[in-house]
């Protein structure tokens, strides 16, 4: 079973939540939190990297009669062609292939445009995980190279948020952990990506993190709560420091019960 | 010869927008020997698009065999399209159509060679 971690706001656990799921179930982690992946502080060892990349059309210019067909088949304003000339922009491609599929004069080819690389590390689960590199703007094609090496078991690390980066991490998995804490900031970020579950026709179970501040979100919450992390100094030096939770070990074993029979 | 004025409302009475792929319309003012021909007033459709707003504004204006584009800030795609094609790119964002075209013809506009910041249009568009 592949087990999704997300939570619509940022900064509420995901990550911890997800690195101790792994690591006390021994189940594979894909960290899809491209833009700025964490996980790996957590899990040391033997690295394995990989570039990955994304097809961009190059115009060959002796093939071309710059008729434009190209030009108005991109959807993202990514060729221009002028009397005499073709050229594209590859940060606007958003690699559909329509240029080069409809160019009359197969004056068009497509080449690899460096998108990032995936990263996978030998620890005492095994971590793969993308690093986007800078400057490129999206982030989704380098999700989905990560996870054509994901198994039919996995814990997954999402991005934040619930637009494209959040649907694309979810949308693979068989049941999915929103992590909340108890605030009006988290709640209302919930509610957002509880939404987006609905629309995806997800299973889904909330775990509360900081459970036993003040904030009663658990009155509020329409949706199967699967395991509350408390409050705690103790926790929060440990993740200070780029620990894994060693004496809580119990909790995320639960959580993982409840998460499969969702 | 055909020159292109980022506009609002469009017309020689509007100002010229500081804006460019995201102006909400041109001004194509045809000009001979001097003296003003016509004027077309283009609605810029790609105003509202996501990304590329300003490589395909020049990339229409080039295909309309304008020469000659007036504006208060243009960007780095925009400028390199309109740098390909030919096209000459000038200075007078603020100042008014008809004042901006009489000082381009007596050679006073300064010409725009530097791209401004990426992006600096997209949440300035003049309504």
């Amino acid at each position: 079973m592949r087990i999704a971690v997300a939570s619509g706001k940022g900064g509420t656990g995901k990550t911890t939540v997800a690195v101790n799921l792994a690591y006390f179930n021994k189940i594979d982690l894909f960290d899809l939190d491209v833009e700025e992946p964490n996980d790996h502080i957590f899990f040391k060892g033997e690295r394995k990297e990989k570039v990955v990349c994304r097809k961009v059309p190059k115009v060959d210019e002796s093939k071309c009669d710059y008729c434009g067909i190209c030009r108005d088949v991109c959807e993202y304003n990514a060729i221009v062609v002028l009397k005499d000339k073709a050229y594209t922009f590859p940060e606007l491609c958003h690699s559909c292939g329509a240029c080069s599929y409809f160019c009359p004069r197969n004056a068009i080819e497509e080449v690899d445009k460096p998108i990032g690389k995936i990263v996978e590390v030998r620890s005492d689960v095994k971590l793969t995980y993308g690093v986007l590199e800078i400057g490129e703007a999206m982030p989704t094609p380098l999700m989905r190279a990560v996870k054509r090496k994901m198994g039919k078991k996995a814990i997954i690390d999402c991005p934040p948020g619930t637009s494209c980066p959040f649907v694309e991490s979810v949308i693979d998995a068989d049941v999915c952990i929103l992590v909340c804490e108890p605030t009006p900031f988290s709640y209302h970020d919930l509610k957002l990506a509880m939404d987006v579950m609905k629309k995806l026709d997800k299973k889904f179970g909330v775990v509360i993190n900081k459970h036993g501040l003040p904030f009663r979100i658990e009155d509020k919450i329409q949706a199967p709560i699967i395991g509350r992390i408390p409050f705690s100094r103790e926790i929060a030096e440990k993740y200070s420091k780029g620990e894994l939770l060693f004496d809580y070990g119990e909790i995320f074993r639960e959580i993982y019960d409840r998460a499969v029979s969702l | 010869m055909k020159i292109a004025v980022s506009t609002t409302n469009g017309g020689l009475d509007d100002k010229v927008s500081d804006v460019f792929g995201r102006a909400v319309s041109f001004t194509i003012v045809d000009v001979e020997n001097g003296d003003i021909k016509s004027v077309e007033v283009v609605r810029n459709d790609y105003a509202v698009r996501g990304g590329g707003a300003g490589i395909a504004v020049s990339q229409f204006l080039a295909d309309k065999g304008v020469e000659v584009v007036i504006t208060g800030n243009v960007g780095p795609n925009a400028l390199s399209v309109l740098n390909s094609a030919g096209i000459k790119v000038y200075r007078a964002g603020g100042m008014k159509v008809s004042e901006a075209i009489e000082r381009f013809l007596k050679g006073e506009l300064e010409p725009i060679l530097v791209p401004s910041d990426p992006k600096f249009g997209r949440h300035r568009r003049s309504i």
